[in-house]
């Protein structure tokens, strides 16, 4: 396992790399480049700009001087917030992102934990009827229509809470709740296929049948023993949260990485659609690591050699 | 220059997380991020822009103006340190309360305002930093660090037209309490210039002796120059612009123009502290090192988040501002940025287009509710080379096709006003003679289309439009190709794609009908018909080209005397409204909600960024 | 890995064997699915969003739209609250909503079916190259699926459009590109999983050819999870030709997609709800159906649960 660990990581670079190369190549082939306008600048402040962010140079030239940059950790600047650092902008909008994920992840795990098992012990009752309609409702709908009504309901007409920011609980509860909806229902889904597939299994029976009592064996054996298929969506569910999500970001004003991610594409904001490219394909490629080991934790049947 | 705001209108997005999640309920895993998500550009054909800059005028004109009363015109008459302070309105609330938040509907591209071109980030500069001229209410240029204007009754202008001599007000600081004096000008104009600082409105300066060879010396990328920093240094020094002493400035061009006061007042040419920049390099408009000389102070700045305004002790112009704190917080979601509004959040909005006749329609908010006509005009670009639109009867056909009436009603939510001219009502230019030319008639269309050779829309090539995808722009495209098709009887199709995209097909000239316009950078038509309309100009995407019109735009331009500047200008248009160079169907309007405790707003025809964001220091809140 | 000549009459008995399986396995599955009732609910749902999405513009003069989605626009009758004469209500542009819903509806489930097939088609292919294919194989396949999966799909949807036109296959094929790897990684896993599996072995031991082994024994065991997730990935792709409509990248206009209209309408919220709740509820309803049918699905595919 170690061996394989270390060989997945090692895969790391030609995988990133290649993901620069081809981000590289596709940003400076869409139409269009960061100073593009309905009325172009005269062409001598054009060029003016190109040379002092070296977008005079050849192609090839270019995407040297922004690999050895790399190499030695500097990220280039922006052209949309002008001359500020990639870096600093990764920076700062993943601290936001990762506060609002954390505590998107931690409401949907509990949430959606909790629901699956009550679930799963009442099957084919009223309460498992009421969780599989909210995991399933949850589920259904994107997460801005979801933010939208929510915001209809709580902020236009109750006046509780704050669209704008993230921060103070006033302003926190939107974001995070809307965030969280889909992956709590995703959850609760797994979770509660995965108890009852636990309850039915032959060794539960077993200590049933040993007389031990009910809540031990909901305990010791049925919780513990599905916890393990739930791991395994936990990881890229905490990824994705914290990696950012533009609507959301984008509906409550708040400074993320998400926004960055896709408004850089827009601007052709080329260090930053590098920067937090690079950024994704490491969160998506350790993500994939950890559902493979999951596998392999799962289902001893699978060998990695 | 037409600046785009690049606020995403409207967005949303997600989903692929969404649709990740989706798939991975199935079974494995799944793991992307919200990879594609979302994000709009820019409506650009919608969205709007402005900009800066003011007045019909020229010195004379602003001269005129200073006799006016009220407002930030007052001080234009002050002598230097004199009178005219401000004083606090009878009803204002104590200054603890002088607090106000308002939406500002993207982050600003940069506080450089040597740099700048943007929208909002023009609006925060100007409460940063103030220029030798800036414009009163009714957009006039009047006198602000200049002691008046210059004229040539007054000396301030030579016989020839050529040089300004322009004396400073006394006692002149920046926000660090140092004084701003003619060396500071100097600098100033000399950095806005420098092509290693690749300031975005350098263009607009050329007329200044030897500013563009000192902004054009680093040549382009298919005939670099590479000259020496001696050379670099020697053109600088060759730049028209002298101290003759500490608070006299010396200007000379190298030909007289009715617009250069004008231009001057616009934020490129607002002062900046040499060794304040020398010192801080790139890091210079981060709030701790920032310097200007505005009514306001940057005190903070949270990139994409907010930025915090609080009143400059040190400013020396009048009025001073009653508002003592301005937090100005970027609101990209104009639909949220309504909801924040009616909850309590912010202070001042957008009205977005879709909801401006639900808005208008509610009594309760008609006091909140603050309309300003802009400097605007949208409506078709043809490509002028290409079938079907080199014919001008097909051209005036399209523009005569549509029901302007509803366009507003229907697609701008009655905010903007029909269009059938370029030059928009209030610049000097704008004829009402005019609007017949262009007028909504679908009998004419229709006959002006069968002379062309298409009765009835038969044989008709196939032609898109080329929109940015938003959903205004799906509503206005809904709205055109249903006009074409029961006017003319044309299917016309679409093509929507990003705004940079967009952009530089319009650049290449790869369109064949087009959803352009201008916003006016300042209120003079030599912003509106030079260059945009005539042959070979380097904005003159269209290709238009007519001998008459180049010659007419000639003439205008050979006047300074803005009484007889403006009919020209008019004759000039009439040509190209004739030739159907394009056909115009929309004038912009700022409209704006501001809470009823707050007062004193004066909206501008060049306000940018928000309504009153002109004359800002007379806003205040009341108890 | 070659395996020795297959002895015929040793691999026809085994292929027997398994067969008889499988049609036990999808008659047991079917009478499983049928008495769920979410999933015919579901089953059943689906099936009226395509009879409507079907009708909803007929050339035959009655269409349940009952006006054109795209050309009818009455700018008296805006943003008005539904009613008999417009069910759904209007936009701001005096549209009928019900009329545009129902196109939605069509544009949206084409979209939906076409990625999925297409996903079907690529995941398996590259799956059963990583699963099968050697160490070797599996590493670069499961590698290029990472880049995949990390690749800048809004770059390379931007320069699709710019390079082929914005139309319905561009952002089809776009979606595809992207959605795959899931595909690809699910039937990656169950193959290696079913590689191990007795019955595998026990035909392996028999002698069948790899060939054989894959297309008789594993493959069609690794239909069940794989229909399953694709039941997942047609609404799924129905939110991601959402999502790029609402980044600004979507179908062009007039083509009315469901999650155009919601991206559109949700500028009027505040103003005439009704004409972001339909098509809103249409997206919901939608992919309620799918996951409901997806669980019927795999509930009856699953043995495990049998008896449930």
């Amino acid at each position: 396992m170690t061996g394989y660990l270390m060989r997945r990581l090692f895969w790391l670079v030609p995988v990133l790399f290649f993901v620069a190369t081809i981000t590289f190549l596709l940003m400076h082939n869409v139409p269009g480049g960061p100073w593009s306008q309905d009325r172009p600048f005269p062409p001598q402040v054009e060029a003016n700009l190109n040379k002092k962010y070296n977008l005079d140079k050849p192609l090839l030239q270019q995407y040297v001087i922004y690999l050895t940059d790399l190499v030695h950790g500097d990220f280039g600047v922006s052209f949309a917030q002008r001359g500020r650092p990639v870096s600093a902008i990764i920076k700062s909008g993943l601290k936001k992102t990762a506060e609002l994920g954390i505590l998107s992840f931690l409401l949907a795990a509990v949430v959606g934990l909790t629901l699956g098992t009550v679930a799963a012990f009442n099957q084919n009752g009223p309460l498992d009827y009421a969780c599989v309609f909210f995991a399933t409702i949850g589920a259904s709908f994107p997460s801005f229509i979801i933010a939208m009504f929510l915001i209809l309901l709580f902020v236009v007409k109750l006046h509780w809470f704050n669209v704008i920011g993230f921060g103070s609980w006033k302003n926190s509860v939107l974001p995070v709740a809307s965030l969280a909806f889909l992956p709590a229902s995703y959850i609760s889904r797994i979770t509660r296929s995965s108890v009852l597939e636990v309850i039915r299994q032959d060794y539960v029976r077993t200590a049933r049948a040993k007389g031990l009592a009910e809540p031990i064996v909901d305990l010791r054996h049925v919780v513990r023993n599905s916890l393990i298929p739930i791991l395994t969506v936990l990881g890229p569910i905490f990824a994705a949260l914290v990696s950012g999500s533009f609507i959301i970001e984008f509906v409550f004003s708040i400074p993320g990485i998400g926004r960055e991610f896709v408004e850089s594409t827009f601007n052709r904001d080329y260090g930053v659609i590098m920067g937090t490219t690079l950024f994704y394909a490491l969160v998506i490629v350790l993500a994939n690591l950890v559902v493979d080991v999951m596998y392999a934790v799962v289902d001893p049947r699978i060998r990695y050699s | 220059m037409l600046r785009e705001k690049r606020s995403p209108v409207l967005l949303t997005g997600v989903m692929v997380a969404v649709a990740a999640l989706g798939l991975a309920c199935g079974s494995s895993n799944n793991n992307k991020g919200n990879a594609a998500n979302t994000a709009k550009p820019s409506a650009s054909s919608a969205a709007a822009p402005s900009a800066a800059a003011p007045s019909g005028g020229t010195a004379t004109a602003g001269a005129a103006s200073a006799t006016k009363a009220g407002t930030a015109a007052a001080n234009a008459s002050a002598p230097a340190g004199g009178a005219a302070t401000g004083a606090k309105p009878a009803d204002a609330a104590p200054d603890d309360q002088q607090k106000l938040t308002i939406q500002l509907p993207a982050e600003p591209e940069t506080l450089d305002w040597q740099v700048s071109e943007f929208e909002q980030d023009i609006s925060v500069e100007h409460l940063l930093a103030r220029g030798l001229f800036y414009f009163d209410k009714d957009a006039n240029v009047v006198p602000a660090l200049a002691a008046q204007m210059p004229t040539k009754e007054n000396g301030g202008l030579s016989a020839d037209g050529l040089t300004y001599t322009i004396k400073l007000k006394s006692g002149q600081k920046f926000s660090d309490g140092n004084p701003l004096t003619a060396k500071d000008m100097v600098y100033t104009v000399q950095r806005a210039m420098d092509p290693k600082l690749a300031g975005n409105y350098a263009g607009f300066f050329y007329d200044i002796v030897g500013a563009k060879d000192y902004n054009t010396a680093l040549g382009t990328k298919d005939s670099p120059k590479t000259p020496s920093d001696a050379d670099l240094a020697k053109m600088k020094a060759a730049i028209g612009v002298k101290a003759v002493d500490d608070s006299t400035i010396q200007l000379t061009l190298t030909k007289p123009s009715g617009s250069f006061l004008t231009r001057l007042g616009l934020w490129a040419m607002y002062p900046v502290e040499q060794s304040v920049i020398e010192k801080f390099g790139d890091k210079w408009t981060d709030p701790a090192n920032i310097v200007g000389n505005g009514p306001y102070v940057l005190k903070e700045h949270v990139e994409k988040d907010h930025l915090t305004l609080a009143a400059n002790p040190n400013y020396t112009l009048d009025p001073k501002p009653l508002i003592k704190t301005l937090t100005l917080r970027v609101i990209e979601d104009n639909v949220q940025a309504l909801n924040a509004y009616k909850n309590g959040e912010i202070d001042g909005v957008n009205v977005p287009q879709q909801q401006a006749q639900q808005i208008f329609a509610d009594p309760s908010l008609k006091d909140q509710l603050h309309r300003q006509p802009r400097q605007e005009t949208r409506g078709w670009e043809f490509n002028d080379a290409q079938k079907p639109f080199d014919d001008a009867k097909v051209r005036m056909a399209f523009a005569k096709a549509v029901n302007r009436d509803d366009y507003i009603k229907a697609v701008y939510g009655g905010i903007g006003t029909p269009a059938t001219t370029w030059l928009p009502p209030g610049l000097p230019g704008y004829a009402q003679a005019n609007e017949s030319i262009q007028a909504f008639d679908a009998a004419a269309a229709k006959k002006l289309l069968s002379d062309a050779g298409f009765p009835n829309g038969q044989g008709f090539p196939s032609v898109s439009l080329l929109l940015t995808d938003t959903p205004l722009n799906h509503t206005i495209f809904d709205f055109l190709q249903k006009q074409i098709k029961d006017n003319l009887n044309i299917s016309i199709g679409s093509e929507f794609v990003d705004a940079k995209t967009r952009s530089s097909r319009y650049s290449n000239k790869q369109f064949t009908l087009f959803y352009g316009g201008w916003v006016g950078d300042y209120p003079n038509a030599d912003d509106w018909l030079p260059d945009l309309w005539t042959t070979g100009g380097s904005t003159n995407k269209p290709g238009y080209t007519n001998p008459q019109f180049d010659a007419a735009v000639k003439a205008a331009l050979a006047e300074t005397d803005p009484q007889k500047q403006a009919p020209l200008w008019s004759a000039a248009e009439k040509i190209m409204l004739t030739d159907a160079a394009g056909g115009w169907l929309y004038h912009g309007e700022m409209v704006m909600l501001f809470k009823p405790k707050v007062k004193g707003l004066t909206g501008v025809s060049i306000d940018s960024g928000w309504f009153g964001s002109e004359l800002f220091e007379t806003t205040y809140i009341s108890k | 890995m070659a395996t020795a000549q297959t002895q015929p009459a040793l691999s026809a008995f085994a292929a027997g064997e398994v067969h008889g399986k499988q049609r036990n396995l999808w008659v047991d599955a079917a009478r499983r699915l049928s008495r769920n009732r979410l999933a015919l609910f579901g089953l059943a749902l689906v099936a009226l969003f395509i009879v409507l999405a079907a009708l909803s513009q007929t050339p035959f003069g009655i269409s349940l739209g009952r006006y054109a989605p795209y050309s009818y626009q009455n700018y008296n009758q805006i943003e008005k609250a539904p009613s008999w004469q417009h069910f759904f209500g209007t936009d701001e542009l005096g549209h009928d909503n019900w009329s545009r819903v129902l196109i939605g509806l069509r544009v949206s489930l084409g979209v939906g079916f076409a990625v999925a097939a297409i996903d079907l088609f690529i995941g398996l292919a590259v799956g059963t190259l990583a699963a099968l294919g050697g160490r070797w194989s599996d590493n670069i396949v499961m590698r290029a699926t990472d880049v995949a999966y990390a690749f800048p799909d809004l770059l390379l949807i931007i320069l699709i459009q710019a390079t082929f036109g914005g139309g319905l296959w561009q952002v089809i094929v776009a979606i595809s590109l992207v959605a795959w790897t899931g595909i690809a990684r699910l039937v990656r896993a169950q193959m290696l999983s079913l590689r191990e599996n007795d019955f595998v072995m026990a035909a392996r031991t028999l002698g069948a050819s790899q060939f054989r082994i894959v297309v008789v024994h594993i493959l069609p065991n690794t239909l069940g999870p794989v229909i399953v997730a694709l039941t997942f990935a047609i609404p799924a792709a129905i939110f991601a030709e959402a999502a790029l409509s609402f980044i600004g990248v979507g179908l062009p206009a007039p083509t009315a997609s469901l999650g155009r209209l919601v991206n559109d309408g949700y500028t009027l919220v505040n103003v005439n709800a009704a004409v972001v709740i339909f098509p809103a509820l249409a997206i919901g309803l939608l992919m309620l159906s799918f996951t409901f049918i997806g669980d019927g699905l795999r509930d009856a595919l699953d043995p495990r649960t049998r008896g449930a």
